[in-house]
C-alpha cells in the first residue's frame, strides 16, 4: 500500500521541526550548585553557579539569600565574575531553625533560582531560641522572563530527550495495534478459501486476501520491534547519564524488554513454519498474546508499581505535572511525525513483501 | 558491492563508538555531564539515526535481491 504524498510532506515536515526546535529551545535558567561543603556560624563565602544565568547583566538586581525553615538571612554579593558565577558573603547566627538550607538567587531576568543541597552544618545548634534573619527578597519577579524547556535537576539538557525517546515508544504501539487488528482480520476469515473477491480494485481469491492481511500483520511487527529497539537504547543511555546505571530494575524497563522477547518469539514462530496459510493462522493468535502482554506490562503494571519513569506508580502517564507547555509544544508534533514515519517504514516494507510474495509466486 | 561498503562503514562506526565507550567510568560521566549533559542527547538522537538507517540498509539490500532475481526471470 502506497503512502499518500501528504502524509510524508507531513511527516518530513513534523520531524525537522522538531528536530530544529527540540535543540534550539534554551533550557530557562537554574540553580546548578554551590561551591561549599560545610557552612558554620560566623562569616561563610561561597560560589552559586547558574545554568543559562544573567548574573553580570543583570549585576544592579542581583540579590543572594539563605534560607533555613522559615527564616531568611541576607547574603552579600562580593563579586560577579561572569554570567552563571557569583561569589557571595553571609553572616549566620549560632542557632539556626532547621537542619535544612537552600540557597537563592534572584534578578530581574532569571527569575527566583534555588540550590537545596546536603551541606554539612554540623557546627551549628538546632533550637527554638534561633534568631530570627531579616532578610526580605525585594522580588519584582519571581519568574524567569524569555521562553524555554524546564530546568530540571539531574536532567539539565536531557530533558530534550523527551522528542525522541517517548515517541518510540508511541510508535510502537501504534503499529502494535495496527499488527494486532490485521492479525485479527486474517483470523476473522479463515473460511470460504476459495471464494474469490474483489481487493484493491483487483480479483483475487479469498485465500490471497488472508495472506496479504498476514503480511501487512508481520511487516507492521517487524517495523514495531525496531522501534521497540530503538527505545530500549535510548532508555538505556537516557537511564545511564540520568540515573547512574544502564538498566534500572524498574517495571517500565523490564516490562518493555519482556515486551520486545515477546515480538522477537512472534518472528521466531513465524520463520518456523513454512506452509503459508498455517503460518497466517499461528501467528495471529500469537499475536493476540503478545498484544495482550504488551498491554498488561507496558501499560497496566508500572502503575501499580513505583517506577522512576514520571508519572508512573500510580498516576496516569499524561498528567499536568509532567509536561509543560513548551515541551507540549514540541513533543505532540513529535509524537505524530515519529508515528508517520513508522506508518511510512512499513508501508515501503509491505510494498517489498508483496514484491518477494509475487516473484515466489512465479517460480 | 555497495552493500558490502555500507555494512562495513557500519562496522567501523558502531567499533568507533564501543572504542570510545570503553573508556573507564569518570571519563565517560565525565564527558557526558559536560555542558548540561547535552551529548547524552546527542548520542541519543545518533543512536535513533544509526537504528534507522540501519533497518534502511535491510530494506535497501532486499530491493536489490528482488531487481536481482526479476532480472533472471
Amino acid at each position: 500500500m502506497m503512502m499518500n504524498n501528504w502524509l510524508k510532506l507531513a511527516c518530513i515536515g513534523l520531524l525537522g521541526y522538531v528536530l530544529v526546535f527540540s535543540l534550539y529551545v534554551p533550557l530557562v535558567p537554574g540553580g546548578l550548585h554551590v561551591d561549599t561543603e560545610k557552612i558554620r556560624p560566623g562569616v561563610n563565602e561561597f560560589v552559586f553557579t547558574g545554568y543559562n544565568t544573567h548574573f553580570l547583566s543583570e549585576r544592579k538586581s542581583l540579590q543572594v539569600l539563605i534560607m533555613s525553615g522559615n527564616t531568611t538571612y541576607c547574603g552579600e554579593v562580593v563579586s560577579v565574575s561572569d554570567n552563571a558565577h557569583v561569589s557571595t558573603r553571609v553572616v549566620l547566627p549560632d542557632t539556626l531553625p532547621s537542619t535544612t538550607i537552600t540557597f537563592f538567587v534572584n534578578n530581574d531576568v532569571d527569575g527566583t533560582l534555588s540550590v537545596f543541597s546536603a551541606i554539612d552544618m554540623s557546627s551549628f545548634v538546632f533550637a527554638e531560641g534561633y534568631k530570627k534573619g531579616s532578610c526580605e527578597m525585594a522580588v519584582s519577579n519571581n519568574e524567569h522572563i524569555g521562553f524555554g524547556f524546564p530546568f530540571q535537576h539531574k536532567l539539565y539538557e536531557g530533558i530534550r530527550n523527551l522528542m525522541f525517546h517517548v515517541p518510540m515508544w508511541f510508535t510502537m504501539f501504534f503499529l502494535m495495534i495496527m499488527s494486532f487488528a490485521y492479525g485479527m482480520k486474517c483470523l476473522r476469515g479463515t473460511k470460504n478459501n476459495n471464494v474469490v473477491v474483489q481487493f484493491d480494485n483487483t480479483d483475487i481469491s479469498h485465500n490471497e486476501k488472508l495472506l496479504r492481511f498476514d503480511r501487512k500483520s508481520a511487516d507492521y511487527a517487524k517495523v514495531g520491534l525496531v522501534f521497540c529497539m530503538l527505545g530500549l537504547i535510548t532508555g538505556s543511555i537516557w537511564a545511564r547519564f540520568t540515573w547512574g546505571d544502564w538498566w534500572t530494575s524498574d517495571p517500565q524497563l523490564n516490562g518493555a524488554l519482556a515486551v520486545f522477547i515477546a515480538y522477537s518469539a512472534y518472528l521466531i514462530l513465524r520463520s518456523s513454519t513454512l506452509d503459508p496459510e498455517k503460518r497466517a493462522r499461528l501467528s495471529a493468535i500469537y499475536n493476540i498474546f503478545a498484544f495482550v502482554m504488551m498491554v498488561i506490562l507496558l501499560m497496566i503494571m508500572p502503575r501499580f508499581y513505583d517506577s522512576m519513569h514520571p508519572g508512573k506508580g500510580g498516576n496516569p502517564a499524561f498528567n499536568s505535572y509532567d509536561l509543560d507547555s513548551s515541551l507540549r509544544a514540541v513533543f505532540y508534533p513529535a509524537v505524530i511525525g515519529w508515528i508517520l514515519l513508522g506508518y511510512w517504514i512499513y508501508a515501503l516494507k509491505n510494498r517489498i513483501s508483496n514484491l518477494t510474495h509475487k516473484c515466489h509466486e512465479q517460480l | 558491492m555497495n552493500n558490502f561498503k555500507q555494512t562495513a562503514l557500519l562496522i567501523l562506526f558502531l567499533g568507533m563508538m564501543l572504542s570510545s565507550s570503553a573508556q573507564t567510568k569518570d571519563t565517560l560521566e565525565e564527558f557526558f555531564y559536560t555542558s548540561g549533559k547535552i551529548k547524552m542527547v546527542i548520542a541519543v538522537i545518533g543512536i535513533v539515526l544509526v537504528g534507522l538507517f540501519v533497518f534502511l540498509i535491510y530494506l535497501d539490500r532486499k530491493v536489490s535481491r528482488l531487481e536481482k532475481h526479476s532480472k533472471k526471470h
